[in-house]
């Protein structure tokens, strides 16, 4: 596992400089957008939902699988002393580590955003935290399965279908944050995170399954 | 101890199927798969490494079950594919820390040393090395993690003869310990008759043949005659024939053909075209 591991963080060390050129604006131009309010819903949170949650939730799984592809490392680890769960557990690792620290930065950001402003809530801060962690879950959970079973080429086209229910999403969660911030509590998405965390165990499973059977 | 058991192995895809193949590699020893495209050599090294999924049969690595002990088994194989797969973007060095973290007895030193023997370049990505250079890379790993059994899938495709004549050494140094063992598959016939004491031949998805190389070149020899003279031989002694304006060569069993014939040395290459070809007439 760790050698598994190890390949995949270089790999995407090597290939996240060019995710950082892109990143990095979005960060930057993030910081100059109004905070959400009720009466500008997409603003800073629209930013920081991109930056933490669908960047490295959809393009990293991408990258890592597709490269395997492109390179026959698929083929070639398969024959080497690794199980087929652990191949599948390193996607799986590689992409949450991402996720996680990613929004970690952009969650320093928007404290940082907050203290120079001196406006908005970190009550909103944390939820929109945890809202972008859990769509970036969810689209992993939704993703990897069909990449495990079809391939990247394949998987391009669930690609696409689930990055449409993405953007849906965040529409659709700004308008929900904005809500619960005014009227309910905001830790009604702590709720959320068990449902994520269950479905992040059952794409699991399932990417394992799909992987076990596929022949190279 | 047998390195490989193979029994009945069976595999069926909608165009082609390997059918209950039975191969034996005993510990110490070269075996030589030779086939044309898509004979089946690559699925049934594909199967051996758990690629692919068998339907029926069984295969045992060094008397275990290649499913069951799989990760066992797969410490002691080194294995070089007709596509070398590791990330185009790594440099050896990349490729080294990864293989550390995944043979528990991975060689440092040895695999330095094969760096400097097969002069790969430190400061070169992989996707950047020549279709040799990749394969000396993928033999490098294959050999430094102190492998008992190897098995190369036209490993020596696309080298050039200097270097394929060094691998060859390098394999032939492999065997030297008597607990090491090697399978490999090759077009080039002429390697595999340096190199193995085993040669299988496999013919759409069936094993034809599968002897010792030594054995092979006593029993087989060629004749060459008139068609007439043929005529006169036992059917069942003629393995292949190939007849043209000036006469008949044909591949026949030495012990069926009457002495007063001359019977000349025959090569694995020739031997594996007439038994696929059987009749051929120019």
């Amino acid at each position: 596992m760790k050698g598994i591991l190890t390949k995949d963080l270089y790999l995407i060390k090597k290939t996240c400089k060019f995710y950082l050129i892109f990143l990095l604006p979005i960060m930057i131009i993030s910081m100059g957008v109004p905070l959400n309010t009720i009466e500008n819903p997409y603003g800073f949170l629209f930013y920081f939902t991109v930056v933490t949650a669908l960047i490295p939730s959809t393009a990293i799984p991408f990258t890592l699988i597709s490269n395997d592809e492109k390179s026959g490392w698929n083929t070639y680890s398969v024959a080497m002393p690794y199980t087929r769960k652990e191949i599948v557990s390193s996607k799986y690792i590689c992409s949450l580590m991402l996720t996680v620290s990613s929004s970690l930065i952009c969650f320093l950001l928007q404290c940082l955003n907050l203290f120079l402003r001196k406006s908005g809530s970190f009550e909103m801060t944390l939820v929109t935290l945890l809202g972008n962690v859990i769509i970036a879950v969810f689209t992993l959970s939704m993703i990897l399965p069909f990449l495990f079973k079809f391939g990247v080429e394949k998987g391009r086209l669930v690609y696409t279908i689930a990055t449409a229910c993405i953007y849906a999403m965040i529409f659709s969660t700004t308008s929900v944050v904005q809500t619960i911030s005014i009227q309910i509590s905001p830790w009604i998405d702590v709720a959320v995170i068990p449902c994520i965390l269950i479905l992040l165990a059952l794409s699991w499973y399932l990417s394992v399954v799909f992987f076990q059977k596929r022949e190279f | 101890m047998n390195a490989l058991e193979i029994k009945d192995l069976r595999k069926n895809y909608s165009d082609f199927s390997l059918d209950g193949l039975n191969l034996t590699l005993p510990t110490g020893c070269i075996m030589g798969l030779v086939g044309e495209n898509g004979a089946g050599k690559s699925t049934t090294i594909k199967l051996i490494l758990n690629m692919v999924h068998k339907d029926s049969g069984t295969i045992s690595i060094f008397s275990k079950d290649h499913q069951q002990y799989d990760r066992n088994i797969k410490e002691d194989i080194g294995f070089v594919l007709d596509e070398v797969g590791f990330p185009g973007t790594f440099y050896w060095k990349d490729i080294h820390k990864v293989m550390s973290r995944t043979y528990k007895n991975w060689d440092e030193p040895l695999f330095l040393k094969y760096m400097k023997q097969f002069h790969l370049p430190e400061n070169k990505k992989f996707f950047e090395y020549s279709k040799g250079m990749k394969m000396r890379l993928g033999l490098a790993v294959a050999l430094s993690h102190h492998a008992k059994l190897l098995i190369l899938d036209e490993a020596t495709n696309g080298l050039d003869p200097v270097v394929r004549d060094e691998v060859l050494h390098i394999l032939s140094e492999f065997t030297r310990d008597e607990s090491h063992s090697i399978l490999i598959s090759s077009h080039i016939v002429s390697d595999l008759e340096k190199l193995c004491d085993y040669i299988a031949f496999l013919h759409q998805g069936r094993m034809m043949l599968c002897e010792e190389k030594d054995i092979l070149c006593e029993r087989y020899g060629m004749l060459r005659c008139t068609s007439q003279q043929l005529n006169q031989i036992e059917p069942s002694a003629i393995i292949g024939k190939k007849e043209n304006a000036y006469g008949t060569e044909a591949i026949v069993r030495r012990d069926r053909i009457p002495t007063s014939f001359t019977i000349s040395p025959v090569s694995l290459e020739e031997l594996f075209v007439f038994m696929v070809r059987k009749d051929v007439s120019l």
